[in-house]
């Protein structure tokens, strides 16, 4: 057999050619067809029309030339086609298919176009007429390095090989028309048109985030490549991030994406925070928008199972952003759900076990410590404030570690089964998971059943449609430990009675109920807590036929969510204080003393909203010149519905058996409503345009509505421009062969905030029962109610609006095993809304009200390096950083002071030129030692009390001493990830860093200063403290009995590194695995929050949590699992 | 475009709250402007009778004075303390709760101005509407009589404020007082003499108000120069029209719900025990009942009920405690009550009747309070009495040597070789008057701790006014009129001792205030408008604790203007106080 050179490695057909093989490029643009709907791409062929002036070239050149000019790639057998024949060429806007018919028009060289492949072939070719055959080949890593272990599959079969140890590979019975899939763990999978080759070698590329991939834009999607704003994106199907155990789509995320900010969950079931680009908002909400599926998300991000999402793009910047206007200021989160693939149907598990334990448990006080410490603290000369049974304990060495007691291993299981698949016309996946979380803190308990079902159809050449249903149901039912109670606790207290049940007040008479009071006991409490979340979401596309390139898009999502919470708290729950062994405190009569006590609610919430979007596209090349455009007229809906029955006093009733069922027997019974709706409408217009795949130009307009607003405020207008310059493909950028890809980019744009919730603009009224404002009489018995107003309105708050330079660049290099990329952004907020303190004169505290301007400028980067790439290593390293910093331009605009600076705000701590996040107070400057006797006397303060700065010199510490002591701002964030392969295994490592330093990122931690905490409670346990005395001073602590002064702060820095996740796998490539029918069988191991170094004493520096704050903790878990497809 | 073509968007946006109110579509009818005074009502009784020690620890610790002469804090309370001058500045959150407190109450009275003067409501008749308008304007005066009383000159707010202004400028505090005696007087004679209704406002209670700011004024007069003597005057004549009006006379004689019953504690930590034979009476220390006594039991506070003292009371209910929650009730043993179980726990323990209830003990009374004021000849008093000022405790601890025997105080404050008591024992162990602890909760028998009383609360009784009136005409130099005054009190009480001309000085008016409105006054207005160094001398005297001794080196008669209210007042800068 003749053997043949294929040209795909020489394929550089545009400027990405080189670094992702040329059928991924086709599968891409089936991608997008197939998943978008947007790309007429069967018309380019039609369309495009090209100039080619060369003389006394070959067809080689001839070829090359079209294909940088174009989208074209050609696909040919070299030793088919005389690739040597000189030819001359003239063609001024000709069309392809003129251009190759002229070019072999007396040969025998036929062509075929697929999208904008065009294969040549001869008819001379005797196997492109056969049924089938054998190929062969090799394959390689981009280093020529052999890579075995590879498998090979006829696409849709289960006709497949490995590649032996030096990467060769010969696979039998190929058909002619078939694809040939390359995959292996960590490359990108790589799709090939067998067509009349027998040989096939194929070097497998890294599967980076490469600057090649389709995201999702507002409204559409776009090439990587062509996108002139800042976007990150991240993979989450067949990643080792997608591993971990996140019980919520957004933790995935966490530390992959530079500038974006995932909070801490620290509850079974829990919901992190989320920020991107720092805060822009004071008092709005600084949550990003997300969008799902290109649809605008209303619901709750629990009710996204974080098993069915394929990717995520997180758009950062004004242009990217500006799609949805009013809504974009804090950034845009876009959740790409998975579908099915073409081939044959994949059926896919995924179990996780996974246990979990307090991370960073504050180290209470032992007995001693606690004795001596609440004596010392409270002046006592002995311990006679020990109530009898903690006397008991005390005598008999018996300490009850509260915080060991409250917690427990948490436990996750987690259940995913789904079906996916994809024929010519049709697609869908289906899944349906099930977890079950039992939280570290006993009674945290949370389960969760989704089920998702996707499809879409082509009904005709022009018509799509596609529907989305999802059933989510969580249920966050249960009492759990009180994490206070068991901080303030003795360690002396009593847990148990004599009879061995549980003890109501541990600390007897002083009356601290257990913590464990009440758990899984529901003849204490019940309590109940479910969410049935029901969402679809439809859409149609329209290929208008008449115009190639235009559609239509029609969206609707619904979404409805029922809650029913309720609690009761039975007669029974009620213990009077007394001491453990006097039985007669939970007798029967004791107990029924309490029914008029008893009481309960039940809450119904039902949100309901729908999003509509009509969307029309236009997108069409014009030789070298590609344009898209976007027309998009919206609105949304959310409408709540709040109910809550209430009842108490069940002494007339005579028993509460029925519990929550039986509230309408309570003496007592409230109802109260709560109603309201959030409307949004906008129009929406984008143009792109391309050049030459050199030039990127995208601008945008907005104009949206929004009903939050006061009446003369509800409409604003956005816009934005972005451009990019793709250097590297510049003819006098003779391409370095250190340099890959380089794109610049720049880009302006003007967004909107609500940072208002709904009717805030209105002066509210209290009012009614509902109103808790009542006044009784005349000894009547029955109240009178009075009418409050409760807040100031203030119908002049508009849009915050946020306008953002943002500039980077994307690149490759070092034979494309180094990418970096880096942004650096500039933007101001105008007319911010915050709750502003104001004279209370007016008789309210505080109003929402707009404020200048503040500004965030920062710089992400994140860098990406494959160190190791050989036969059976691979080790990358990434690396994401970034930094904000937020600044307060303008207040109020006024200089009453007349020094010719804008005035600040310091009753509302906000200082011009400084962060809005600036801590501001008197600087502490140790602690009073006994021989400051200056200090001691002009302040009226004894030794052992923290001593403050004396700013102004007077001697006498007092207002004028106050200065910016630093911000709550962390300084700067570094996450570092590795990624390392050695045959079958594969270890993830990501070690997250929040910085402070020179001031940033400090918060109030007086739990770690004062003896006993905050004192609020008296004898409370809390951290050791070696407290300040006469005789062993400290220039740290004060003295134990020290309680706080208003300007006592403690600030500690919560700067932290973190070992946020590992992930070890092993992926079973065994022949076995193959003979068994089984796809793909993985297990793995994830362990998460392992380790933390920081200073922030007593608590989580992530969450800012104190000892005795009574925060639920962040957890450290490890996970066992699984993942198997068919 | 599809599904869109002529919405209407604006309709589409427009908010419409379905389930409350705003202050434009709240007033209709009369009956809502009088719900704005109910709110003034209970902003006034949130004040004076805060009923939650958790989140109104600073307005406890403004209402009944904590950290002046009569009341400290005990060792387990360090962090309440109120007198220790190292950390009591400007920024102290009792300043800005109380100042805020008042200015919240101006603007419901000026929200009820704003909502009578509305167009659409429609009165039932002019005299009802007289009526709103008056006790509108006299919540108003009254809360700057208090500002004008603790900071001195405010600002004046007349009208409901719709915009927020930062611009306010402090009136002088002369000018405060004479806004509340312009608006007190422009409404007497709107206000009834009596009411049917307990609780609401009768003239009475804006003579008294004018009496007290008439002595104001004229003590300012005398620090400022001017005329003293006719506002003295003025204080005298409107005291005269409540004590000589014969409306209100002291009750002397038994009266009321238990007026045929005697106190009766039993000695027993536990229900179970508190049987026939446990009680004081069987022990051997049975308790007198007195007319004293009488004023403070459940039911006999309000006029209506021919309490013929009771000027205005601040209502409480147990039914509606039940119905809608704690703002009606007192928590007065809870926060003032002591506690036993700690530093007494050998010999007495638990916290049923006999120790006061569920007493925390917030706040603890200082020595001048609880004994200096009762020694030698003023120990004869009914104020004083076993009934009144419960200080004979038997010990309730089966094990104890004193169990159904008294307990010495040397043993209770456990007092060592030098006759000095413990710090913790004699802050947490102090007798307990009646006014604060009852010997009978109603609560009791639904299960919960008692904490709470369900007792109407006195804002102005009869004695106060005839003290005040008393306070003017020493002022004017009348001391044997002043004596004669006093002696109307000392008298009911049937006190061993009456006073004569040659004893009347301020101490003296502060200390029969102490022995007659102990737990009942606002003491903080007391000492500070009294004006000179009276406060700070006196909180130097007789705190508990050595903190003001130590640390109140500089000298004030006004609290501070809070910082909060001077740092977001920007467009005007208030000046601060003498002495902060």
């Amino acid at each position: 057999m003749k053997k043949k050179r294929m040209s795909y490695a020489r394929g550089r057909i545009t400027g990405f050619g080189q670094k992702i093989g040329l059928k991924m490029k086709l599968t891409l643009l089936l991608l997008l067809v197939g998943f978008l709907n947007l790309m007429a791409s069967e018309s380019y062929s039609q369309m495009a029309k090209l100039t080619i002036t060369l003389k006394d070239a070959t067809v080689e050149q001839v070829l090359s030339d079209i294909e940088d000019k174009s989208d074209f790639n050609f696909v040919y057998n070299r030793d088919a086609i005389d690739l040597k024949r000189k030819v001359d060429v003239n063609y001024t806007d000709t069309k392809i298919d003129a251009i190759l018919d002229d070019l072999f028009k007396h040969t025998n060289v036929t062509y075929r176009f697929i999208d904008r492949t065009v294969v040549l072939s001869t008819v001379l070719e005797p196997e492109f007429m056969l049924q089938s055959k054998t190929v062969s080949g090799k394959v390689t890593d981009s280093s020529g390095t052999p890579l075995p272990g590879v498998s090979v599959v006829v696409k849709g079969t289960t006709n497949g090989i490995i590649t032996d140890a030096d990467g060769n590979y010969t696979l039998t019975k190929v058909p002619l028309d078939a694809t040939l899939v390359f995959s292996f763990v960590g490359m990108k999978s790589q799709e090939i048109l067998v067509e009349n080759q027998t040989s096939i070698n194929i070097i497998m590329k890294e599967d980076t985030q490469a600057v090649d991939e389709i995201i999702v834009i507002g409204y559409g999607t776009t090439k990587r490549k062509d996108f002139t704003g800042s976007a990150s994106s991240v993979k989450l199907e067949n990643s080792p991030v997608a591993l971990a155990t996140n019980m919520n789509a957004l933790e995935t995320l966490k530390g992959n994406v530079s500038g974006l900010d995932i909070g801490y969950t620290n509850t079974a079931g829990g919901t992190p925070s989320m920020q991107i680009r720092g805060q822009n908002s004071i008092s709005g909400s600084n949550d990003p928008l997300v969008v799902v599926d290109g649809t605008i998300f209303l619901g709750d991000i629990n009710d996204i199972n974080p098993n069915d999402i394929a990717s995520v793009d997180v758009l950062k910047d004004a242009t990217s952003a500006a799609a949805y206007g009013s809504r974009s200021a804090n950034g845009v989160i876009m959740i790409t759900t998975k579908k099915g693939k073409k081939g044959k149907p994949v059926i896919h598990f995924n179990i996780t076990g996974s246990g979990q334990t307090w991370h960073l448990k504050p180290k209470l006080m032992n007995g001693e410590q606690w004795l001596d410490a609440v004596a010392t603290a409270n002046g006592y000369p002995d311990y006679s404030f020990l109530t009898s049974q903690e006397e008991l304990n005390h005598q008999a060495g018996k300490e009850v570690h509260w915080l060991d007691e409250i917690s427990r291993i948490g436990l996750i299981q987690d259940y995913q089964a789904a079906i996916s698949g994809a024929g010519e016309k049709m697609n869908y996946y289906l899944s349906t998971a099930y977890t079950d979380n039992q939280g570290v803190i006993k009674g945290d308990d949370f389960d969760r059943i989704s089920v998702l079902g996707k499809i879409s159809t082509d009904i005709t050449s022009w018509l799509q449609i596609g529907l989305d249903a999802a059933y989510t149901r969580l249920d966050y039912s249960g009492v759990s430990a009180n994490i206070i109670a068991a901080t303030i606790l003795s360690p002396y207290g009593m847990m148990h009675r004599p009879n061995g049940l549980l003890e109501a007040t541990p600390d007897g008479t002083r009356g601290h109920g257990n913590p464990l009071w009440g758990i899984d006991d529901k003849s204490k409490r019940e309590n109940i807590d479910y969410q049935d979340n029901l969402r679809a979401n439809a859409y149609a596309l329209v290929k208008l036929p008449w115009v190639p390139g235009l559609s239509y898009r029609f969206n609707y999502a619904g979404n409805l969510n029922y809650r029913k919470a309720g609690d009761f708290t039975h007669e029974s729950d009620y213990v009077p204080n007394g001491d453990y062994d006097d039985d007669s405190r939970y007798s029967a009569e004791t107990q029924n003393s309490y029914l008029s006590s008893a009481n309960g609610n039940i809450t119904n919430e039902r949100t309901k909203s729908y999003v509509v979007d009509n969307i029309l596209n236009y997108n069409q090349n014009f030789g070298k010149h590609t344009i898209d455009l976007t027309a998009v007229a919206t609105r949304d809906c959310k409408k709540y519905e709040y109910q809550n029955l209430s009842g108490s006093d069940f002494a007339a009733n005579g028993n509460t058996t029925l519990g929550l069922n039986g509230l309408h027997y309570a003496s007592t019974q409230k109802i109260s409503l709560d109603n309201w709706k959030l409307t949004n409408a906008g129009y929406f217009g984008r143009a792109s345009y391309s050049f030459d795949n050199k030039y990127y130009l995208t601008a945008s307009y907005r104009r949206d509505g929004a009903s939050v607003f006061g009446a003369n405020k509800k409409w604003g207008n956005f816009g934005a421009i972005g451009a990019a310059w793709r250097i590297t493909n510049e003819s006098f950028m003779k391409k370095p062969e250190f340099l890959n890809d380089l794109k610049l980019k720049l880009s302006w744009g003007k967004n909107g905030n609500q940072g208002l919730s709904q009717y805030s603009t209105l002066s509210k009224v209290s009012n009614g029962q509902s109103g808790g404002i009542y006044y009784t009489f005349d000894n009547s018995g029955k109240p009178s109610y009075g009418i409050d107003q409760s807040s100031i309105g203030n119908s002049d708050l508009g849009w915050e609006t946020t306008r953002a330079w943002n500039t980077g660049f994307e690149s490759v290099w070092l034979n494309n095993r180094l990418f970096v990329d880096a942004d650096i952004y500039f933007s101001k907020t105008d007319n911010q809304i915050f709750l502003r303190t104001i004279p209370v004169m007016i008789g309210f505290s505080s109003m929402y009200s707009s404020m200048g301007e503040v500004r965030n400028k920062g710089f992400e980067a994140t860098v990406r390096n494959i160190n190791i790439q050989n036969k059976e290593w691979k080790w990358s390293t990434g690396l994401t950083f970034w930094l904000n910093r937020n600044k307060l331009i303008h207040l109020y605009g006024e200089d009453l002071d007349g020094d010719g600076k804008e005035d600040d705000d310091i009753g509302n701590g906000l200082f011009i030129g400084e962060s809005i996040h600036s801590i501001y107070g008197y600087k502490q400057d140790g602690i009073v030692q006994t021989s400051d006797t200056k200090y001691m006397e002009s302040n009226g303060v004894s030794a052992g009390t923290p001593k403050y700065a004396d700013k102004t010199g007077e001697g006498v510490i007092d207002a004028d001493d106050r200065s910016i002591l630093g911000s709550t701002d962390p300084n700067f964030k570094l996450n570092l990830s590795n990624t390392v392969q050695y045959r079958d295994f594969e270890l993830y490592v990501m070690i997250a860093g929040v910085f402070g330093g020179n001031g940033y990122f400090q918060k109030s931690n007086k739990n770690a200063y004062i003896t006993c905490g905050d004192r609020s409670q008296f004898a409370s346990n809390g951290l050791y403290i070696p407290y300040w005395t006469e005789s062993n001073p400290s220039n740290k602590y004060p003295a134990a009995t020290f309680t706080g002064d208003s300007y006592f702060l403690g600030l500690q820095s919560r700067g932290y590194m973190r070992l946020q996740d590992i992930t070890l796998s092993y992926t079973f490539n065994q022949p076995w695995v193959k003979n068994t029918g089984i796809n793909k069988f993985r297990l793995f191991i994830t362990g998460k929050n392992l380790a933390t170094i920081t200073n922030w004493k007593g608590g989580d520096p992530e969450s800012g949590s104190t000892a005795l704050d009574g925060t639920y903790p962040i957890m450290t878990s490890i996970s066992l699992g699984l993942n198997i497809s068919f | 475009m599809l599904f869109l073509a002529g919405c209407d968007d604006d309709g589409f946006l427009k908010e419409n709250p379905e389930t409350f109110y705003t202050i434009d579509n709240v007033f209709s009818t009369s009956e809502q402007v009088d719900q704005v005074i109910t709110t003034c009502y209970q902003k006034v009784r949130n004040i004076f009778c805060p009923y939650d020690n958790s989140s109104e620890l600073n307005v406890w610790s403004y209402s009944m004075g904590n950290g002046t002469d009569i009341f400290d804090v005990p060792t387990i309370r360090y962090s309440y303390r109120f007198n220790d001058y190292s950390i009591i500045n400007p920024e102290n959150a009792v300043f800005y709760a109380t100042y805020s407190a008042f200015y919240y109450l101006i603007n419901s009275a000026n929200t009820a101005l704003y909502a009578a003067d509305k167009e659409n409501i429609t009165w039932n008749s002019e005299k009802e509407k007289a009526y709103i308008v008056a006790q509108a304007r006299f919540f108003r005066a009254f809360a700057y009589r208090n500002l004008g009383e603790l900071f001195g000159g405010v600002p004046l707010v007349t009208e409901m404020t719709t915009t927020p202004r930062y611009d306010y400028t402090r009136s002088t505090r002369m000018e405060t007082y004479q806004f509340a005696i312009d608006e007190m007087e422009a409404i007497l004679n709107d206000l009834p003499e009596t009411t049917a209704e307990a609780g609401r406002l009768v003239r009475a209670v804006a003579q008294h108000n004018l009496c007290q700011l008439y002595i104001d004024k004229g003590v300012l007069l005398e620090s400022e120069g001017g005329d003293a003597v006719s506002a003295y005057n003025k204080a005298v004549s409107y005291a005269n029209e409540i004590v000589d009006g014969g409306i209100y006379r002291l009750m002397t004689d038994r009266f009321g719900t238990r007026k045929d019953e005697n106190p009766e504690f039993y000695y027993a930590s536990t229900v179970a025990e508190q049987t026939a034979d446990h009680t004081y009476s069987s022990a051997g220390y049975p308790i007198e009942g007195n007319v004293y006594w009488d004023l403070f039991q459940v039911g006999n506070q309000d006029y209506q009920s021919e309490n013929n003292e009771a000027i205005w009371c601040a209502e409480s209910d147990y039914e509606v405690y039940k119905s809608d929650g704690k703002k009606v009730c007192l928590d007065y043993p809870g926060i003032y009550g002591p506690v036993f179980r700690d530093q007494g726990s050998a010999n007495i323990t638990g916290t049923r009747e006999d120790v006061g209830g569920y007493g925390m003990c917030q706040i603890t009374p200082t020595a001048y309070t609880r004994d200096l004021i009762y020694e030698d000849k003023w120990a004869d008093d009914m104020r004083n009495s076993e009934a009144v000022f419960h200080r004979i405790f038997l010990g309730n601890v089966k094990s104890s040597e004193y169990y159904g025997k008294q307990i010495p105080w040397d043993v209770l404050y456990r007092t060592n070789g030098t006759g000095k008591g413990t710090d913790a024992a004699y802050t947490l162990l102090y007798p307990m008057s009646c006014k604060i602890a009852p010997d009978f909760y109603s609560q009791a028998a639904d299960g919960k701790n008692l904490r709470n009383i369900f007792r109407d609360d006195y804002f102005i009784r009869l004695p106060e006014t005839i003290l005040l009136r008393a306070e003017a005409k020493m002022r004017l130099g009348d001391n044997s009129g002043a004596a004669s005054d006093i002696n109307m009190l000392r008298s009911r009480a049937k006190c061993g001792y009456l006073v004569t001309a040659s004893d009347v000085n301020v101490d003296l008016i502060l200390d029969e205030r102490a022995r007659e409105l102990i737990y009942e006054e606002s003491r903080w207005n007391t000492l500070l408008r009294m004006g000179g160094t009276v406060a700070v001398d006196r909180i130097k005297k007789y705190s508990y604790w050595d903190y003001p001794r130590n640390t109140l080196n500089t000298s004030f008669n006004l609290w501070p203007i809070p910082q909060t209210v001077i740092d977001t007042n920007k467009d005007v800068d208030l000046e601060q106080n003498e002495g902060w």
